[in-house]
Parts: C-alpha cells; structure tokens; sequence
C-alpha cells in the first residue's frame, strides 16, 4: 500500500480524436497542496475533469489510483463519495433548485454512499451559515436557485463553500482565482487555507501565480503539451512569474525533442 | 332513455335550460348554424392539423338527464375539501349536494347557469355568448349550441371575494359515450377580484366534455384561473376559454396538465383597454399516448399592454403535445410589451412537441419576444449535480422537478399553491423510474 491519496501514472486522454494529455504522471500524499501551472491549452482543465469524471473526455492510455482504487472505473458520484472534488471554473447555474437544498441534497447524498445516516437538519443549516460567514457571502444566497444570477466572485466562493461543506479528502481547484478582484481573492484563498489539514490534499490548476501568494503550494507543476515538464517547489511559481512559461519550464525544442524520442522509442 | 346522437346532429332543443327565452333560442341556433356550415375540423384544418380527433365526429354521444346525475353516487376518489366554494360538476351538470357555498358579498351572483335561466337573469341575454368568439371555433359553437348548465359569476363594482371557487368537474364512469357542455360565464365589474379553480376529474375512456368559458374583466378587475387536469383523468377535454379585459384589469391563467387522453385548449384572450395584462401560463407532464394541445391567443387593441405566455411541458413515452401561441399587437396598441416562451423537457425519445411560437405586429413602438426550445436534461448541470456526490436518478429528478418548479414559482400564493406543488412532485417522482436514458444532445428551435 502506498502512501498516495492520488496517483496518477503515464495518463494519456483524447477529446474529440485530439490528444491532450500525453503520459502525466503526478502523485499527492495526504496534506499536500499541489499546483498545477501552465499556458492555455496545455491541458490543465482536462487533467481535472477526467478526475472528476466529466463525460466527453476519452482514457487512452494510463492510470489513476485514488486511494487504492481504480478511479476511473468509478462512476462521477462515486468519486465523490470517495471524497474527490472538483471545484468548477465555471459553476453551473441551476434554477429551481435552490443553493442550501443543493448543499443539503449533495451532503446527504455522500452519507448515504458512505452508509452514513442523514444529518439533522437544524444542525446542518447552523454548519453551513458559520461557513458562509466565514466565507463573507450573503445568507440570502443559500435561498436562491444554484449559482443563478450570482455574480463572478460569488459563483467562486459558493465552489469553497460546498468544498467546506462536503468536506473532501481531495479538492481539485480548477482555475479558481481566475475573474476574482483582489479581495474576493483574498476572500477565497482564506477559505482554501481554512480547509487545509494533514489529512487533505489540494491540486489547484491555475494559470497565474496570484493565488499562490495566499495559498503556499507544496510542489508546484508546470504542464506542458499533455504531461508535466517541470516540478518544484513554491519558488517555482515565482520564477515562472517572472520568466514566462517557456523558460521557467522545459523548452519548447526540447519538448518537442523528448516527444520525437518518445515516439521513436 | 334517449338513444345517442353525433355531435352534429340537431339537438333537442324543447329539452334544453331555457328553451322557451327567444334571446336563448336564437343563440343557441346562430351556434348550430354556424357548426353545421363549418362542420367538426376536418383533417386538412391547420388549427385543427394535431389534434386527434378520430371517430368523435360519428361516435354516437349520449347526455346525461338530470336524475341521473343527481342520482349518481359515481366519482372521483379524491378528496374534494378545499378552503372556498366548492361547485361539483357531473357531466356537466352542478350538482347541488356535492356543493358547498359560502356566503357571499353584497350583490355577488354566484349560481348555476340554469338556476340563473330559469330565473331570467338580465345579464345573460347581455353577456352570454357575447364574448366568445365562434368563428373558427366549432367546439365554442357546439356547446353554444347545446349547453344546459354551467355556472353564473357576478361580481358587482369593487367587490373582493376572499375565498376562491373551485369547480370540480367529473364525469361518470359507469356510462359509456358521456358527453357534456358545461358553460361558465363569469362577468367581473371594475375594481373585483376573485380567484377561479377548475378541477378536472374522470376516468371514463371515452367520455367528451366540451367546456365554453367566458369571461368579463372591468376595469382594473383581477382574475386568478386556475386550470387542473388531473393525473386520474382519463377521458377527453376541450375547452374554449374567452376572455375580454378592459383597462389596467388583469388575467391570470395558469393550467397544469397532467391527464387526459386527449385534452384540446383554446384560449382567447381580447386586451381592449389600454394596460390590461394577460398572465397565461401553463405546465403540462404527459406519459403514454397522451395528447395535448395548447392554442393561445392574446389581440392587444389599445396601448400599453401585456401579455406573457409562459408554458413549460415535461413529456415522456410517446406523448404528444402542440403548443400554438399567437400575440396580435394592432395598429392603436403602442408600448404592448408580449412575450411568449415554450419550453419542453424530453425524457424519453419517442415523446414529440409541436410548438409554434408566434407574433404578428401592426404596431411599431412595442416590445416582444418569443423563444421555444425542445430538449433534453442540461448535461452540465448533470454532471455538476452528480460531482457533488448526488446520484444519477436522484440528480435527473431534481432537474426535472427544477425544471417544472420555474412554472409553480408564477403561481399566487395560496392552498390551491401548495397542492400544485404536491401534486407535480407526486407526478413526478412516479415518472421519474429507471429508464433508457435520452440521447444527450438537445435541440434548440429558438430563442428569444
């Protein structure tokens, strides 16, 4: 048995014929915030939704281990029950059903997959407002249809907010911080670190540095045309801040070298 | 007992309510007149091109007499005690011991149409067949034609009726080949509010009720109609519903459909004074072979009104359901604000939806949209819901019951809301089983 919450081994996904991951291999232990950097289109959204199950992305090749399973073998909600979540760079409006019927349905859904009885509905509902205070957002959101008419920043707190609510074992942000002005960031990068514990990890996929001056990432990852080209540590954000993509990371000559010897091999 | 006769056959006119009143008389035989010239519609009529008619022009229909109806003990199995006046109708006819009325404020009529014949009412040869318009019609005109019953409401200058009425309508399922023309008159001076409750209820197969409604709003008055097609229903409904609004009065209309073999819905809405407002909505959740059509129509005359037809349908197994909105905006009626959305949600593949959406405008300072879309369950919102750890079934019921929710949102507040509400997320937690899931793709036929 591994010491690995997630492991991800040699992952190669299509989308419509076109390869866009290409033989990743990333592993987080428990208690470590990974970020997942990289210019558009490297693949960084698709990495976390093919985590998250989100149909329409194609497994060619690789494996996922999430806690000694197979995760890809696991259904979207299963994931979750395992304790995966994906935090949206575009949250779902839903209208008619309204956010704390939402939070109230998702959590008890969880217990149910995990054989866990339902919680009280009074204690859930004090849980969840010293969570939005916390959070800074308005109470009257939770009455309101799922994200339907929120604005920018509070479509991503309301993502922390389920993640403090669902309490995951692993929160994938995808491009959290991106639309944000510096205090809902700040805002949003509390409610992350509030969240960390020895027992859980975070990959957050982003493409500026920014976020990662509230939230101090362990290792950071820089993606690059479908695997990962360069890890280091939180410095390595900073240089790349700096440097741009194709210095901080490998080349562009030599990616394209390494993908030609990969193909003669 | 009276052997059955096709609907186009010239009734007995001696046995009618009121059959000795000249004003009646002639009435009811302009009606007769005018169906036997145009005839029931045929296959090539393009109001008509949907509706599955079949047989019903040679089937041989058959009227209930009174004392078969009073005597009948044959109904409904659902509960029938709501909070206001309570009208039970049996193939057509009110039926005094199944009623309740409350008392009522001073100068309000509210009494069955042949209580109202027989006692020579002077508003009826006023009003009744004043407002609806026949032409083009034939179900307006055979029930002008042959109707007996129904119901009176009068309402006089600013008197406010704080408990509704509901109508139940119900017929026997014991007998086959039941037909009824039950007619309602309602006639509301300026500054009156009331609150109109049909209930639809039956299961005989192959009974008819052709419903004719007309209705009056003064100025500033405000009707809430509310239009229940119960799940239990199974026979067929046609309904013509008429109405003509003076200024700033407001009608609100708001059928959910869930039965009936086949249930067909004229609606005719006439804004003649400046800022009148139709509210027509609708819901409809249709399973097995049913079939409902939908034909809406709001004339804005004078300036400054509003019309909103909002009508939402959750259809499955080989339903069928047209939706038919027209808006006129005249020439005199600057700044009408009209709009029009139908919105269907597929949950199987063998389900279909006719819907035309449509605008004719004479007028050209207005505002008015209209969209109509057709499609399955929103796959974003699937997967958000199920990455949340909801699962799957669970997730598609929460979205079809979202989904219908936009329409209950409309409603005004009262008991009746509540029991819409429960008996659509009764409905659908019923439908909602394991099936094949639906293709995911959705069509889109227009918007906005």
């Amino acid at each position: 048995m591994s010491d690995f919450l997630l492991s991800i081994r040699q992952l190669a996904v299509q989308v419509e014929g076109k390869q866009i991951l290409d033989g990743l291999d990333l592993e987080v232990r428990p208690g470590e915030v990974h970020a997942i950097m990289g210019p558009n289109g490297s693949g960084k959204s698709t990495l976390a939704h093919v985590l998250a199950g989100r149909p329409g992305y194609e497994v060619t090749g690789g494996e996922v281990r999430y806690d000694g399973q197979d995760l890809l073998a696991l259904e979207v909600e299963q994931r979750a029950a395992a304790g995966l979540f994906l935090a949206f760079q575009y949250p779902v409006e839903i209208p008619g059903v309204s956010n704390i019927q939402f939070l109230k349905t998702a959590l008890n859904s969880l217990r149910k997959q995990r054989g866990e009885p339902e919680l009280d509905a009074l204690e859930f509902l004090d849980s969840v407002k010293a969570r939005m205070a916390q959070m800074q957002m308005e109470e009257a959101l939770l009455y309101r249809g799922v994200n339907e008419g929120f604005s920018g920043g509070e479509k991503k707190s309301n993502e922390i907010l389920q993640m403090l609510v669902l309490e995951p074992r692993l929160a994938i942000l995808d491009e959290t911080d991106s639309g944000l002005d510096i205090d809902a960031l700040k805002r949003v990068a509390a409610g992350i670190n509030s969240f960390r514990r020895e027992d859980r990890s975070l990959i957050l996929v982003t493409h500026y540095q920014r976020l990662l001056d509230y939230v101090k990432p362990d290792y950071v990852h820089v993606l690059q045309q479908g695997r990962i080209g360069r890890s280091g540590g939180a410095e390595l954000a900073l240089t790349l801040e700096q440097a741009g993509y194709a210095q901080g990371a490998v080349t562009e000559t030599e990616a394209e070298a390494e993908q030609g010897r990969d193909r003669d091999g | 007992m009276a052997e059955g006769a096709r609907l186009i056959d010239t009734p007995c006119w001696t046995d009618l309510a009121g059959a000795d009143l000249p004003w009646l008389r002639l009435h009811r035989l302009q009606a007769f007149e005018r169906l036997s010239a145009e005839g029931l519609p045929a296959r090539g009529d393009e109001a008509w091109k949907y509706t599955l008619l079949g047989d019903l022009g040679e089937r041989r229909f058959r009227v209930a007499s009174r004392a078969e109806d009073e005597g009948s003990e044959a109904g409904s199995s659902r509960p029938y005690r709501p909070q206001g006046h309570r009208i039970l109708f049996r193939d057509g006819r009110w039926i005094i011991q199944g009623s309740t009325l409350l008392p009522l404020p001073a100068g309000a009529r509210l009494v069955s149409l042949r209580e109202a014949i027989a006692q020579q009412d002077p508003l009826l040869p006023e009003m009744l067949g004043r407002i609806a318009t026949l032409e083009g019609q034939p179900f307006a005109a055979l029930n002008a034609a042959r109707f007996d019953d129904g119901l009176l409401l009068y309402l006089p200058e600013g008197c406010v009726l704080e408990q509704p009425i509901y109508c139940r309508f119900e017929t026997d399922p014991t007998e086959a080949d039941r037909v009824s023309f039950p007619r309602l008159l309602v006639v509301m001076e300026s500054g009156s509010r009331a609150q109109l409750l049909e209930e639809h209820l039956g299961a005989n197969g192959s009974a008819l009720t052709d419903l004719l409604v007309e209705i009056s709003l003064g100025e500033g008055a405000q009707l809430f109609h509310g239009r229940l097609f119960d799940s239990e229903l199974g026979d067929r409904r046609i309904s013509g519903i008429h109405v003509q609004q003076a200024r700033a009065s407001l009608y609100h209309s708001f059928a959910l459909m869930l039965g009936g073999e086949l249930c067909r819905n004229d609606l005719q809405v006439q804004l003649n004074g400046e800022e009148a407002s139709a509210l027509l909505e609708g819901l409809y959740l249709l399973d097995g072979r049913q079939h409902l059509d939908n034909h809406l129509r709001v004339d804005h005359r004078l300036p400054g009104g509003r019309s909103d037809q909002f009508y939402k349908g959750i259809l499955r197994g080989h339903a069928r359901a047209v939706f038919n909105g027209l808006a006129v905006v005249h020439p005199d009626a600057q700044h009408s604000d009209a709009r029009q959305i139908n919105r269907n949600l597929l949950l199987s593949t063998g389900a279909e939806v006719d819907t035309k959406p449509e605008l004719q405008i004479e007028a050209d300072d207005v505002k008015c949209s209209h969209g109509a879309t057709v499609g399955y369950l929103d796959q974003e919102q699937l997967f958000y819901l199920r990455s949340r750890g909801v699962e799957k079934q669970s997730a598609q019921a929460l979205l079809t019951l979202a989904f219908a929710r936009e329409s209950l949102q409309r409603l005004p507040r009262g008991e009746f809301t509540d029991a819409y509400d429960q008996i659509v997320t009764d409905a659908l937690a019923g439908r909602i089983v394991s099936r094949p899931e639906p293709s995911p793709d959705t069509r889109k036929v227009s918007d906005e």
